[in-house]
């Protein structure tokens, strides 16, 4: 449904481009879920933000890559274009609930304001339908709920109005641009039941940006991790928490808390800083940072490949050496 | 919303006590007797005696406020040394020419200042911005006087399309009334159009970065309604003070400008009331544009909570 080729994201600055996103591609199906993972400024929301041609440009621009979208690229598309398919055909969720709804307008008539953009509906269809999506997003009292203003929502509440403006127009693909992670634990549990539940009502794919490893374990079919603006691993969720073929990756898994009683183990942090995009490190841009690197990590950069069926990373090591290395790190922190 | 209004209402009452104890104090302030100093040297004895019995200075300074004070609550602002005719009277028969000339600079201000500024945010990246900020800047540092008789000297002079100076009312006719009252309110409105287009500008480029606006902008609106719509409304709450302080400074009497083009409204009676040291009249007009004031704030507070629901439901 939606394929990403090859996509750079740029953004001049005075120092000079900072390459944000660097040759990424993936394709997301119908009704799937995919989680896009990494930490702070490995890409992640630029990635979804060029999907909508919602980088401000400039500073943004797009040296090279297609993004099509039911056979047409969006990088190439007119405003026009674009603004039909944005809130229609794909939709976006974002980080802070509490800053993403318009103060000055009610809740109900920023739903509204969507439903009437693309649908050609009186505004008494228009109404109707903005309740039963509040409804549908478990909003209690939805017609009081309408006339009211973000302000006098809870932060969860925000977020699950926000919800219901994305879905109203019933698009195909919703980006969640870390849509829980404003929100406190319980909250959080209760926004990826609902989204799970929706979407499988509605039927549409989502595209899950966070950070938060437990979040994409709970929802995604399929993971890209991503790392100084590439794709370093990318494969189906179960094989990458299982078996992670990029330190990487297995770097992030350890660095979660493991809440099993009796078990007192130190959480291991993934050492240094992410890379600086205007000054990328020679070679693997993880080795700096790699608890495995190797000499040859420093001039090879190694491109993402396939390393089992439906399950590729960038690195030089074989799925059997890093199975090795982490058996060895654990048995020198003496857990087996 | 009521409530609102209600406490804005009462936490007036201070700022009216204060106002007035700071108008009483300034003229108790001028060395010697405020007596012999309207009178002027040739006065005598008797005279000054007189008017202080009159003005009532001859009582203990407290009871000198109370008496003024409670005559000002009660509508009276005293009487003009030189016409005998009340403060009141007076400042009423100036209102009409400050009025008119107020209500007509911010109109022609409002739709010169926001177009302006909105178009200016839409095409932020072109050199049309930095034109825009020298154009606003250009328009508050323009001396107020020398764009009078600049445009005297050309609109009332040279091509004699608009009468030179002087006022006429609106029951004289509507041309006559706007004819006098275009080239003050042009040059008052330079001013006002640079003060508000750029604070509307910067309040919109502001609010253009917040995360609703992308919100907006993820809905799939068009540039012109997100602007104009979700962007421009939230830019307007601060741009309301600006709008307010704008209309209340004009309102306590362009002094230099109904100077320059002979427009007998309230500058011109404070000013006049100065040089022939009417202090009554002085004392009644300032209060007078305290008032003014006080109460433009009164309207912009209420203003505001329309345009925020968050002050609104408080």
């Amino acid at each position: 449904m939606l394929e990403v080729k090859s996509l750079s994201v740029h953004f001049s600055t005075a120092d000079g481009d900072v390459k944000a996103v660097d040759n990424v591609s993936f394709s997301i199906k119908p009704g799937e879920t995919l989680g896009i993972v990494g930490e702070s400024g490995s890409g992640k929301s630029v990635t979804a933000l060029s999907i909508m041609q919602l980088n401000a440009s400039p500073p943004c621009n797009y040296p090279s890559g297609e993004i099509l979208f039911k056979g047409k690229d969006l990088l190439k598309a007119k405003e026009k274009e674009l603004q039909k398919i944005r809130g229609n055909d794909i939709a976006m969720i974002f980080q802070d609930p509490m800053t993403s709804l318009n103060p000055v307008f009610t809740v109900g008539s920023q739903i509204i304001e969507s439903i009437r953009k693309h649908q050609n509906v009186s505004k008494k269809e228009a109404k109707r339908r903005a309740i039963e999506m509040l409804t549908d997003v478990g909003i209690a009292h939805p017609e009081k709920r309408m006339k009211e203003y973000p302000h006098q929502y809870s932060g969860g509440m925000r977020q699950r109005a926000m919800i219901a403006m994305a879905l109203s127009c019933n698009p195909k693909l919703l980006i969640a641009d870390e849509p829980t992670t404003a929100l406190d634990v319980t909250i959080q549990a209760q926004l990826l039941e609902l989204m799970q539940n929706l979407q499988e009502k509605y039927g549409m794919a989502i595209i899950m940006i966070t950070h938060d490893l437990g979040v994409v374990a709970r929802i995604a079919d399929r993971i890209l991790v991503m790392y100084g603006g590439t794709i370093v691993e990318k494969g189906k969720t179960l094989d990458i928490f299982y078996e992670p073929l990029m330190p990487y990756s297995w770097s992030l898994m350890q660095s979660i808390p493991n809440p099993q009683p009796g078990k007192r183990e130190k959480l291991v942090p993934v050492p240094g800083q992410p890379p600086n995009l205007l000054h990328l490190p020679e070679g693997c841009r993880f080795q700096p940072r790699c608890p495995f690197a190797r000499e040859e990590c420093k001039k090879i950069n190694p491109p993402l490949t396939e390393k089992t069926s439906g399950h590729s990373a960038s690195c030089i090591l074989t799925p059997e050496e890093i199975k090795d290395e982490i058996s060895k790190f654990k048995r020198g922190r003496g857990v087996i | 919303m009521l409530k609102y209004i209600i406490k804005r209402l009462l936490s007036l009452i201070p700022v009216v006590l204060i106002v007035g104890i700071i108008v009483f104090v300034v003229i108790h302030l001028i060395p010697g007797d405020p007596a012999q100093v309207m009178l002027g040297q040739s006065a005598t004895d008797e005279q000054v005696e007189s008017l202080r019995k009159e003005l009532g200075l001859d009582q203990p300074i407290i009871i000198q406020f109370f008496t003024w004070f409670g005559d000002i609550l009660q509508g009276n602002l005293g009487h003009s040394v030189f016409s005998n005719k009340p403060v009141l009277d007076l400042i009423l028969e100036r209102i009409g020419p400050t009025i008119s000339l107020t209500v007509l600079a911010t109109t022609v201000s409002l739709l010169i200042a926001i177009p302006s500024a909105i178009f200016a945010v839409w095409k932020r990246n072109s050199f049309l911005d930095p034109l825009f900020m020298s154009g606003t800047l250009l328009g508050v540092s323009i001396p107020n006087f020398w764009l009078a008789l600049l445009l005297i000297l050309c609109f009332g002079v040279t091509f004699q399309w608009f009468p030179v100076a002087g006022y006429q009312p609106i029951s004289a006719g509507f041309w006559p009334w706007l004819s006098h009252l275009i080239l003050p309110a042009v040059v008052l409105s330079v001013q006002q159009i640079g003060i508000i287009a750029r604070m509307l500008r910067d309040g919109m480029l502001e609010v253009v970065n917040q995360d609703y606006i992308r919100t907006a902008k993820a809905k799939g609106l068009v540039e012109r309604i997100v602007l104009m719509k979700h962007a421009f409304l939230n830019a307007m709450i601060p741009t309301t003070t600006v709008i307010g302080t704008s209309i209340a400074l004009l309102l306590g009497g362009a002094v230099v400008t109904e100077t320059v083009f002979a427009i007998p409204g309230l500058g011109r009676l404070i000013i006049d009331s100065i040089s022939s040291r009417d202090y009554p009249v002085l004392q009644g007009s300032v209060l007078f544009v305290a008032g003014v004031y006080v109460l433009v704030n009164l309207i912009v507070d209420i203003v505001y909570a329309f345009l925020d629901p968050r002050i609104r439901y408080d």
